[in-house]
């Protein structure tokens, strides 16, 4: 399995959630824009990261994480 | 196409498609002379509550048939991007009845004669909502400000005739990246000198060059920013756009520019797409010289064209200045160039279309004017751009929670504003002087 953010438990990427992470985002934003391309939230590192960045906190997606 | 999870299409995409059914729909009833601008145009100026009254009850069951359709169609689109439909719709029907009582008092006879426009009531009461009351959560999925915005700029393209576009999209482009790399450069600049983080800097700089939060939101995930810098960078793009809505207006009308070298400002200098729409309406109507259409043109021309289609070429470029500069080992994957299609703004491919479609339609119709878009063709598009744009700065007004905002440090609203300047002067030089005379007689 290739240790990147897409397949980590710490990788945010359901857009509402990420909007609500940052305030004000929305009066001018969408995190549902083209623009956010395929961008998620770091639960781990409090960043934004690319699906193929990967770091020392990787943490693997576990069973019952993917099928929630 | 850019899809997201399953099936699902973005924002958009979506702005794209509705906004194309909506010139689609304007083509078909022109053809078949139905008017379609009967069912879909705002309240007509009135004076006096009885004239207002009378004009709403006559008109009820036009609004109800098309607050109808929109609804259908919106809540469509919006369970496919990914907001919950249930919600959304709840909402967008409120979004509605507000925007109806918003058109209104715009179209109060004193409203015309102040010129207050439909852009700023909207604002104000949206203001007044979210931050003098407490709003349910339902109430928020609605509020779109970019979804209901995209597909206006669609409608936009339909006022342009192809050929303007054509022939003015190199001088928009040369104006907006003159202006977008010196703002970029000087707030770099400047924050760095202030020990800003460089993503901060970054930050900021692309919010305040290129096309205010869509740049954050694309450059956040090139140099991977923090959450707490990212909501910085989004207060200072709210609170400088927000301002220029009045500000860039009253010194465009001050220095008495005419109205298509006002929008070209206009359409350099600010940071959001929506706050420069209403600058742009606005300074259309109060100025000294030129046709009010030319403002919103210029503008249009300026801020799409030249400054929005190349987010995705910034993202990149920061993307790599990240690789190769702050944090090779932490990403440790290449650059990835497929994010300049990833990232661009699709909504702006339905700008162009439009642009093509009313053009090559208005030749079709006997008696048009070579050259011109077809007045009974336009006009149905015109009024629903209208209510789009409404239904944009109510939900911007609602959505911003003054309180919820991130503070801003000094040395971050300096390095911002520092921008602000230049952007402001470079701005002016590039729309009066350097390219003035070609403003001025934009369209012409």
């Amino acid at each position: 399995m290739t240790p990147s953010c897409a397949r980590c438990r710490w990788f945010e990427t359901a857009r509402d959630r990420i909007e609500a992470a940052v305030p004000g985002l929305t009066v001018l934003g969408s995190a549902y824009a083209s623009v956010a391309g395929n961008d998620g939230l770091c639960r781990a590192r409090d960043t934004i990261q690319s699906p193929r960045d990967r770091c020392a906190a990787f943490d693997p997606v576990r069973a019952s994480h993917s099928a929630a | 196409m850019t899809v997201r999870g399953g099936r699902s299409l973005s924002e958009d995409w979506w702005a794209l498609i509705l906004g194309l059914a909506i010139i689609a729909t304007a083509v078909a009833a022109c053809f078949v002379e139905f008017d379609l601008t009967a069912m879909i145009s705002a309240p007509a100026v009135w004076d006096g509550l009885s004239d207002g009254w009378g004009q709403a009850i006559h008109d009820l069951i036009r609004y109800i048939v098309l607050g109808a359709v929109l609804l259908v169609f919106l809540t469509a689109a919006a369970a496919n991007i990914g907001y919950r439909a249930s919600r959304f719709a709840a909402s967008f029907a409120i979004v509605y009845m507000l925007s109806i009582l918003i058109l209104f008092a715009s179209a109060w006879r004193n409203s015309r004669q102040l010129y207050v426009e439909t852009p700023l009531i909207a604002l104000v009461l949206g203001l007044i909502l979210g931050n003098l009351s407490k709003l349910p959560t339902w109430l928020e999925t609605g509020l779109r400000a970019e979804f209901y915005l995209k597909i206006g700029v669609v409608l936009l393209g339909a006022s342009l005739p192809l050929p303007i576009v054509m022939q003015a999209g190199p001088v928009a482009l040369a104006q907006a990246s003159i202006g977008s790399v010196a703002t970029f450069a000087t707030i770099y600049t400047t924050a760095r000198f202030l020990k800003l983080e460089r993503r901060l800097s970054a930050l900021l700089a692309g919010g305040g060059s290129i096309c205010g939060i869509s740049a954050i939101v694309a450059i956040a995930g090139a140099v991977r920013a923090k959450r707490e810098d990212i909501s910085v960078a989004t207060t200072m793009v709210v609170g400088w756009a927000l301002a220029m809505i009045v500000v860039l207006p009253l010194l465009a009308w001050a220095w008495w520019l005419p109205s298509g070298v006002g929008g070209a400002w206009i359409g350099t200098s600010e940071y959001a797409d929506a706050a420069g729409y209403a600058a742009a309406q606005t300074f259309g109507r109060i100025a000294i010289s030129g046709a009010p259409e030319q403002s919103l043109q210029a503008y249009t021309l300026v801020k799409i064209i030249g400054r929005d289609v190349w987010i995705g070429v910034w993202a990149a470029g920061l993307s790599l200045v990240s690789l190769l500069r702050w944090e090779p080992s932490e990403t440790q994957h290449g650059v990835d160039l497929s994010q300049i299609w990833t990232r661009f703004p699709k909504f702006i491919l339905g700008f162009f279309l439009a642009s093509a479609v009313m053009t090559i339609a208005s030749k079709w119709f006997p008696g048009s004017n070579p050259g011109a878009l077809r007045p009974a063709l336009l006009a149905p598009v015109e009024a629903m751009r209208n209510w789009l744009f409404t239904f944009s700065f109510l939900s911007i007004g609602t959505s911003l929670r003054i309180r919820a905002l991130a503070p801003v440090t000094g040395n971050a609203f300096v390095a911002f504003s520092a921008g602000v300047a230049v952007n402001l002067m470079l701005g002016y030089v590039l729309s009066a002087i350097v390219f003035g005379s070609y403003w001025t007689t934009l369209g012409r």
